[in-house]
């Protein structure tokens, strides 16, 4: 399947959840207006992360007069604006799981004309959340979510699991995300809870809220923060991350080593002859990003996507 | 010497107090739940930081301030005490977090 044919059904898929961000946005400012009266609400500036930054692109193109300004961190579905109507400031990892859509990104030219600044970091995707990296918690709580509302899914999709329930994909999840707050710790100077976004851009002494700082207030007072070029940037991460090393790179299972996999379980297996074995596979919520995997959801009909994904980003 | 080394730490005491004042203390956070009507009475609830002092001086110029900046929230907790909060309300911004997700939601 082509790629912009699988994003695009992402994007589909996702779609109703991004209108009802809209809605709510649409809905809160409305209340807001009562509440805060003396405030600028024709004037947006608008951040977000990840779906948030997609909900905030989304909710641009929608309303484009009422943003002034528009900064997504790692966004991956929704195509910028490219009519320069307002700035666009956005941060990108690099994530070998996150990666973003084909045709999200304009191209360097296009980006030019209609004032969007992007910015490489070597952060992965859930490194720049609001509240930080995804901390490792102790073995004593194994019940991870990312939010109270994500916990609470997890918990009507099993209604007897509790908090101390070590078993299921809830354990590849927990392992994932230990592995993504590992490696990002051994990459970033961090403060207590905000982002390491940034530490690798330039020099990694000066605390990160510092440089956060720097460029909103450049992003606010009319200056986009360019970055000199992008080989410049990355020479900057390199030179930021110090030792801390590219990710390992991964290639697809040819059909042979899959086949050899598949015989080596039924070796191993303590069925007697005749009987029928189970072969379990445990999805992440990473693994459940994959395009393969969202294609494999739309081609079943949907109805296993419901007990897919565990997590949110 | 001694002096010196004194003032250096009067400084920095200093600074962080500063810090601490303009990040912490100065801002006020409230959050609220507004009911959408027209979807059920759908709970939105919304974290509101805000610098007092430009919250005072919209409400004495009776005039446009600082513009809103509202932060779609996904799934995050409901901290409002993270950086990017900090560094907008210090800059003067009334910084707003909107919780999309409900329990009852969908799942995409």
């Amino acid at each position: 399947m082509h790629d912009g044919d699988q994003s695009r059904r992402t994007l589909c898929r996702r779609l109703p959840q991004i209108q009802r961000g809209i809605a709510n946005i649409r809905f809160a400012v409305s209340e807001m207006k009562n509440v805060q009266t003396q405030r600028d609400y024709d004037h947006l500036t608008m951040v977000g992360h990840s779906m948030g930054g997609d909900i905030s692109m989304y909710f641009a193109k929608m309303y484009p007069d009422q943003i002034k300004k528009l900064v997504t961190l790692d966004n991956l579905r929704v195509p910028f604006m490219t009519d320069g109507k307002f700035k666009i400031l956005s941060f990108r990892s690099k994530d070998p799981v996150f990666k973003t859509d084909p045709g999200v990104l304009p191209e360097e030219e296009v980006r030019e004309e209609g004032g969007i600044t992007v910015v490489h970091t070597g952060f992965q995707h859930n490194d720049m959340r609001d509240s930080g990296p995804i901390k490792p918690r102790r073995r004593s709580r194994t019940c991870w979510a990312n939010s109270s509302s994500t916990r609470a899914r997890s918990n009507q999709s099993r209604p007897n699991a509790t908090c101390t329930d070590r078993s299921g994909p809830g354990r590849a999840l927990r392992a994932s995300q230990e592995l993504t707050s590992r490696r990002s710790k051994s990459r970033s100077l961090r403060t207590r809870e905000g982002p390491a976004l940034l530490s690798s851009i330039d020099r990694p002494l000066i605390p990160t809220h510092i440089r956060l700082a720097a460029i909103l207030r450049a992003l606010m007072s009319g200056e986009p923060t360019n970055p000199k070029s992008a080989g410049d940037v990355t020479s900057a991460q390199k030179a930021g991350s110090g030792k801390a090393g590219s990710l390992p790179e991964t290639k697809p299972s040819a059909s042979e080593d899959i086949a050899a996999f598949v015989a080596k379980a039924r070796a191993m297996s303590p069925n007697t002859a005749g009987a029928k074995g189970r072969l379990v596979f445990a999805l992440d919520a990473t693994m459940s990003r994959q395009p393969t995997w969202e294609y494999g959801l739309c081609a079943a009909g949907g109805h296993v996507s419901r007990g897919g994904s565990a997590g949110q980003s | 010497m001694k002096r010196g080394f004194a003032i250096l730490v009067s400084l920095c005491a200093l600074a962080i107090v500063a810090y601490f004042t303009m990040s912490e203390w100065a801002i006020r956070h409230e959050t609220l739940t507004f009911y959408d009507a027209s979807r059920d009475n759908r709970p939105v609830a919304v974290d509101i930081a805000v610098r007092w002092d430009k919250e005072m001086q919209a409400k004495r110029r009776h005039d446009q301030a600082a513009g809103g900046g509202p932060q779609p929230r996904q799934t995050l907790s409901n901290s409002p005490s993270t950086l990017s909060w900090r560094t907008s309300c210090m800059r003067g911004f009334m910084a707003i977090s909107i919780q999309h997700d409900l329990p009852t939601d969908a799942r995409w």
